[in-house]
């Protein structure tokens, strides 16, 4: 008979460093829109 | 030849799966009643007392008139879907309406359905002075408008059936996070209640930090974490986020719009210690590149135009307004008469940005990032095809949490669909310039209706003409639904009539 797996949801060490990694990204576009702005504000003086 | 068949017998499945939706909508009013009833705002609770009897009256009469032990089959889960949206909105509404707030109930069913469908466009008159009850019911309907009304219902109140996973994917979630349709709601509620927890005490803080009481803070908290996460965009206050004059809070929403944006299945796989998918996934590569480039030539443009010249005022209005445009949310840190001040570059910029929207199986609207990159991948494919010898065999492929070729049926959806937007788009826009409307105004204005965004220009208001209201509420609603469930019910409603 064909075992079908069983579905799992991720436990609290794993949901935290899921949460770690969304920050990372989220924190990576604040960053990017940072860099930007300095930059042309930079050039536009 | 029309495909839809439809007899009363269908009509009884559905209204049967609508009770049990309008029981979910009214068991939802208990939140703001028990805040009222906590804050001793006693006319409200009244107000949530009637709208919560409305609901649990007719839910429980749908269900006892029309009990059946029938699965839904993929006509009748579609069209539940659809009525169910209007049906929520209707009930929501009834609060709202009774609040004073709203010069008609057309107002308050348009407030209700802005905040299902997480748009944030707002009709509330005075809203400085909404009690703290219907404010945070107007959040709540967004908060549970983003995860979707069925996979609200479908998380608590229903039991295993194949049925169920119609339900979803009329509800415009194309993908399952597990096999598992009712694990995968589960999920969502998961990821949403352990942000809403990160999120809100992240807010506060900065409330906090930034000078407001520790009441105003915590409320401010909750009510802008649900608008934020669900890209929904109301805020308690009328001068929306411009009311708080601060960037480190600015900031901290973009934090919260950013994670609202994102795919489900990419929150599962991340949470599933799968952290390459960050840099390998396509949504998050197209959405990266997407927002340097807008935010890039909008700086420039801003800049150019003498709007802004330090990177403070670009980081607090441009770069807020790019993300509050991409993810779909409608967050102001400008008044809306100041928008066609900055020019019509910039609002072009806003325009796409709003249009192309965020992830799939997220809680944004508009085209969304996955078509966006299927498109772009189909378009490179066919220019390096008439570039190569005929004889070659291109194979183009994506990732999207694996590899994935890129197929005729994939290519033929996205284009269908972006169509389907790109069109309401310009019907609305139509629309608002026949009614009067400077046509650039009335082009923002409707994208930001159609793709569940929320940013104003102005035109939403108490004194816009009633048939901009109606035309607006389809925009929401089909947006919200990616237009299926809806054209179901219409060749539903068009089948019924002719009688086959």
């Amino acid at each position: 008979m064909m075992r079908i797996p069983r579905e799992r949801l991720p436990g609290f060490k794993h949901n935290l460093l899921g949460i770690l990694w969304e920050l990372f990204l989220a924190g990576l576009i604040i960053v990017i829109g940072a860099v930007i702005s300095l930059v042309v504000s930079f050039f536009a003086k | 030849m029309l495909l839809l068949k439809s007899r009363l017998h269908d009509l009884r499945i559905v209204a049967y799966y609508l009770g049990k939706i309008c029981i979910v909508v009214g068991i939802a009013m208990l939140i703001p009643l028990t805040l009222a009833l906590f804050l001793s705002e006693f006319s409200v609770v009244y107000d949530f007392v009637i709208g919560f009897s409305v609901s649990l009256i007719i839910g429980y009469t749908l269900l006892f008139l029309y009990r059946t032990e029938e699965d839904l089959n993929w006509m009748q889960g579609m069209v539940t879907v659809a009525v169910s949206w209007l049906i929520a909105a209707f009930l929501g509404a009834i609060p709202l309406y009774l609040s004073g707030h709203f010069a008609c109930f057309l107002d308050a069913f348009f407030e209700a359905i802005s905040g299902f469908t997480t748009t944030g466009l707002s009709l509330t008159q005075d809203l400085d002075h909404l009690s703290y009850g219907h404010n945070l019911w107007r959040h709540l309907t967004q908060f549970l408008g983003g995860q979707g009304i069925v996979v609200f219902a479908i998380s608590f109140f229903f039991s295993g059936a194949s049925g169920v996973f119609r339900l979803y994917v009329g509800e415009a979630r194309d993908e399952r996070v597990l096999p598992n349709v009712i694990n995968t709601a589960r999920f969502i509620w998961r990821v949403s209640l352990s942000f809403f927890l990160l999120g809100s005490l992240m807010l506060f803080a900065v409330g906090i930090i930034i000078g407001l009481s520790p009441g105003q803070s915590l409320f401010d908290a909750v009510t802008l974490f649900m608008a934020a996460f669900d890209t929904g965009g109301f805020a308690p206050h009328s001068q929306s986020i411009l009311y708080y004059h601060s960037l480190p809070y600015s900031m901290a929403l973009v934090f919260l719009m950013v994670l609202g944006a994102l795919n489900f299945k990419l929150h599962y796989e991340l949470w599933h210690n799968n952290r390459g998918e960050l840099f390998r996934n396509t949504e998050i590569r197209t959405f990266l590149s997407s927002v340097f480039f807008l935010f890039f030539f909008m700086a420039i443009s801003l800049t150019a135009g003498g709007v802004y010249s330090s990177a403070n005022g670009l980081m607090y209005a441009g770069f807020f307004q790019i993300i509050s445009a991409h993810t779909g949310t409608g967050f102001q840190t400008i008044s809306s008469l100041q928008f066609p001040v900055w020019g019509d570059f910039p609002l072009g910029i806003l325009i796409i940005a709003m249009g192309l929207g965020g992830g799939l199986c997220s809680t944004t609207g508009g085209v969304k990032m996955l078509r966006v990159s299927i498109i772009a991948k189909a378009l490179s494919q066919d220019i390096n095809r008439m570039l190569l010898p005929g004889s070659t065999i291109l194979v183009k492929k994506i990732h999207h949490i694996k590899d994935l070729v890129l197929n005729e049926r994939m290519i033929r959806v996205s284009l269908i669909i972006t169509f389907c937007y790109i069109l309401m788009y310009i019907v609305g826009a139509l629309a608002g310039a026949g009614l009067g409307y400077p046509l650039e105004l009335a082009f923002f204005e409707s994208t930001s209706a159609a793709a569940n965004v929320g940013l104003s220009v102005g035109i939403t208001s108490p004194e816009m003409p009633g048939l901009l209201k109606l035309i607006y509420i389809i925009q929401m609603w089909t947006g919200r639904l990616e237009f299926i469930a809806v054209f179901i019910l219409f060749g539903f409603l068009v089948a019924f009539i002719k009688g086959k």
